[in-house]
């Protein structure tokens, strides 16, 4: 009975490891770069304007900036985020980053849902609105690898260094396929060290 | 358990509190005792007590403070400074001085220096001298001329003051000494209670007195990991857990200070500061390890324990699951019981079980697996034990986890003696299996660094090592195999006595240093005794001692090949970073091999066992004191 037990449960486990190499999970990845800070872009204010144009590798899921605070806590305010196509200026997406969201030295997260963005060339616009005057916002400039050809205008004055923002996107993955295999390997194990080997081979050693 | 024992236990507890009573008071706080008892405080006004005197030179700001030959215990600063600062405390002896009072003779003065840190307010030295006169040096060099530290008072005393900390520790080795000496039948039928009872309490007294700021190997990161694993969606760290990670806690050496800075990280653990998103709920096999540390933290936050004793619940489940593999492996151990409790005792090891790491969880399953391997190893005359072969592999397999250079030890499986197998078929499956699941676990880490390899992406590597790179280094490999094979078998060659038997293995607790003499020395000669005369009944025979040599060798070539890959620079003709307790969990299996039968001895078990778990204590207890409540807990 043990026996016919362990036969099965390794079968369903070799149907399941089999299934989650097939049917592979979304996961969301950020896209791998190298930055250097070098100066904040300064109170971001009702009327400050930051495009960031670079060409996209991946079809994006959203973006991340590198925020600055000034060592306050941000309490109120957002930063509105649009994303054009470059060469047609058509928007994408325009979303925003809620003022809890938004904390210093650190990178906040803007969903911009599924965008069909793989080579293409994007600007990024980014305003900011209702931040207290003593507790506002900036952005940091410095290097960035994300596309060297990227180019960043603060009120349409280009500047030397860019803005650190990375992009965020969708990979497939197989999390539980390596765990699975190997629970079928021990399972199998186990099996085997309840099977008698088979009759014949049995009557031969008799 | 009969009424006349329960009389017995109860009056040994109460001779064992009043013994501890009697050591704290009269060992510890002897001189306010037979001396004189007092607290005097300085000031510049000198109300309510007495005056100190204040000057200043081009280097230094010294007070002064004229105590008349008393015996000073400690001394205290009440202090304004939103910056740390240095101190040095000199005491002026005048018999001793020959170039008047002013102290410039320094081989006459006994200096202590000491830190105080920003915006904690008060500091406290340990002093335990006689002194004519104080004075109290804080150098400019240290401190910005402009927001200098305002001194409002001192204090030096000599008052009885019993340190709860000391008392604990008293108590609890005091009361394991006991369990050793007068409960026969545990330590005789069940060396496990034992093991247990000195693992978990010598363990808990470790997690308690050691400094608030971590002091293991990584300690930071892991704690990160661990905290992460608490957390499904966004990690949040409050300002305190923010300031463990990046270890932001000043070094302090009293239990006064460290109750300061338990009171101020428990003051900014109130405010998330910082919030980092999380990719996935998954927990990644490497992390699996730190589940235990995981739940503790969890566990702390959702009962609302202060933040300091969140922090230690964290490390007592660690220590927790630590002690109960360990127990079990020594219940259920056919042979090579006492080399196992000298393992599982080590202070390394069980320092780095009440820490926040995944060594301790590796070692503990490590060890469970091989006990189950090797029993099924030395016994050929029952048949296949299916429920300790899968104990063994699950263990092993949750062992190799965090750490998959140990899971060659697993291919020790395929030796099981082919008695115990049906016939030739099913012993060639099971050989097959093993292997298999051998290829899977070494999948984890060999198959993505072969990848970047063919695919020549330049990637791994630690950036704490210098210029290293996973691929290059494996590109360099590949391109002198010669060259390698001779590099790690020279290293190889030359460290394992110092990693096997020095002290950096056994008697060590990362950054708080370790005992490199008596007790160091004692810790070997237990070791080697145990081994030697330790196994007079089951051993392995000369076939699996050979076999298990060579898994060992193999296990070692892998642990510093993973770190001439991740943690050398390319090309070097040094491996970097491989440390003496990576080889703690292969301890047990080189006793085995060393163990002969030939050198008998013929002490009963019971006293045998008591000489084993006393020595342990006597070494953990010694560990503990010298380099944990001495220096940083007095």
């Amino acid at each position: 009975m043990r026996k016919k037990i362990l036969g099965i449960a390794t079968l369903v486990l070799l149907a399941l490891t089999i299934l989650s190499a097939i049917f592979k999970t979304t996961v969301k990845n950020d896209t791998a770069i190298e930055y250097t800070q070098k100066k904040a872009v300064g109170y971001i204010e009702k009327d400050t304007e930051i495009e960031y144009v670079f060409t996209s590798e991946e079809d994006i899921v959203g973006i991340k900036l590198l925020i600055g605070t000034y060592g306050k806590k941000i309490t109120r305010g957002k930063l509105i985020i649009r994303i054009y196509d470059y060469e047609s200026d058509e928007l994408l997406v325009k979303t925003d980053i809620e003022s809890e969201n938004l904390r210093d030295n650190q990178f906040a997260y803007a969903d911009t849902g599924k965008l069909q963005t793989k080579d293409r060339k994007l600007k990024v616009m980014i305003t900011g609105r209702d931040f207290f005057k003593s507790k506002g916002v900036t952005l940091w400039l410095g290097e960035n690898t994300l596309d060297e050809y990227a180019v960043t205008r603060i009120d349409e004055q280009r500047q030397e260094d860019n803005l650190i923002i990375t992009t965020c996107y969708l990979v497939k993955d197989t999390p539980y396929t390596w765990e699975l295999l190997l629970l079928t390997a021990v399972c199998f194990l186990v099996f085997i060290m309840q099977w008698d080997g088979g009759k014949d081979e049995q009557e031969e050693n008799n | 358990m009969n009424r006349k024992r329960i009389i017995k236990h109860t009056i040994a507890l109460i001779v064992i509190l009043l013994l501890t009573a009697v050591v704290e008071i009269l060992c510890f706080n002897g001189n306010a005792v037979f001396d004189e008892s007092y607290s005097h405080k300085y000031s510049a006004s000198g109300r309510n007590g007495y005056q100190f005197e204040k000057s200043e030179t081009d280097e230094y700001i010294i007070y002064s403070m004229d105590t008349q030959g008393e015996y000073i215990d400690k001394f205290y600063m009440t202090y304004q400074s939103e910056d740390s600062f240095s101190y040095t405390v000199s005491l002026l002896q005048y018999e001793s001085i020959t170039d008047g009072a002013n102290g410039t003779e320094e081989n006459n003065i006994i200096k202590i220096s000491d830190k105080a840190t920003g915006n904690l307010e008060r500091a406290v030295t340990h002093i335990n001298q006689r002194a004519d006169k104080v004075l109290v040096r804080i150098s400019k060099e240290d401190i910005d001329e402009e927001v200098k530290p305002s001194i409002s008072s001192f204090v030096l005393s000599n008052s009885i003051q019993i340190n709860p900390y000391r008392v604990v520790f008293i108590f609890v080795s005091i009361f394991i000494g006991y369990v050793i000496l007068f409960m026969r039948r545990t330590v005789v039928e069940h060396p496990e209670y034992t093991f247990f009872a000195i693992a978990i309490s010598m363990g808990t007294m470790i997690i308690i007195l050691s400094p608030v700021k971590f002091k293991s190997w990584d300690e930071e990161i892991h704690f990160n990991r661990a905290y992460s694993i608490t957390f499904s969606d966004n990690v949040e760290y409050t300002q305190s857990t923010y300031n463990m990670y990046s270890m932001n806690i000043p070094d302090v050496n009293t239990m006064e200070e460290r109750d300061l800075i338990a009171d101020y990280l428990q003051e900014k653990n109130y405010e998330i500061t910082m919030v980092k998103e999380k990719t996935s709920d998954f927990v990644d096999y490497s992390k699996r390890a730190y589940l235990p540390q995981a739940f503790g933290l969890k566990l702390g936050r959702t009962v609302g324990l202060p933040f300091l004793q969140t922090i230690w619940l964290g490390k007592f489940f660690n220590l927790l699951v630590y002690s109960l593999i360990f127990s079990l492996s020594v219940k259920y151990a056919k042979f090579g019981k006492r080399a196992l409790l000298c393992v599982g005792l080590l202070p390394t090891s069980l320092f780095l079980a009440s820490t926040y790491s995944y060594d301790a969880f590796v070692t503990a399953f490590l060890m469970l697996g091989l006990v189950m391997i090797f029993n099924e190893l030395v016994d050929r005359e029952s048949e296949l034990n299916w429920k300790c072969i899968t104990v063994g592999v699950f263990a092993m397999i949750l062992g190799s986890f965090s750490k998959a250079v140990y899971i060659p030890l697993l291919l020790l499986l395929c030796f099981v003696p082919k008695e115990k197998f049906k016939n030739r078929r099913q012993r060639k499956f099971f050989v097959l299996t093993v292997i298999l699941i051998f290829l899977i676990m070494m999948s984890s880490f060999v198959l993505p660094a072969l990848g970047n390899v063919v695919g020549n992406i330049d990637t791994g590597g630690d950036s704490r090592g210098g210029n290293t790179s996973v691929t290059r280094q494996i590109m360099y490999i590949l391109g002198a195999p010669v060259a390698y094979a001779k590099l790690l078998l020279e290293t190889m060659g030359n460290s394992i006595g110092e990693y096997f038997l020095g002290y950096r293995s056994r008697t060590f607790f990362g950054y708080m240093g370790g005992n490199g003499e008596n007790l160091y020395l004692l810790s070997v000669v237990l070791t080697i005794f145990v081994t030697i005369t330790g196994e007079n009944k089951i051993r392995l025979n000369r076939r699996m001692k050979i076999i298990t040599g060579i898994i060992l060798t193999g296990v070692a070539a892998l642990i510093w090949t993973a770190l001439y890959l991740d943690f050398t620079p390319v090309g070097a003709d040094v491996i970097n970073g491989v440390q003496p307790r990576y080889y703690i969990p292969l301890m047990f299996p080189v006793m085995l091999l060393f163990s002969s039968g030939k050198i008998k001895c013929e002490m009963n078990e019971l006293r045998y066992n008591r000489i084993v778990l006393l020595t342990n204590l006597v070494i953990l207890s010694g560990c503990i004191y010298s380099l944990i409540l001495l220096p940083f807990c007095s």
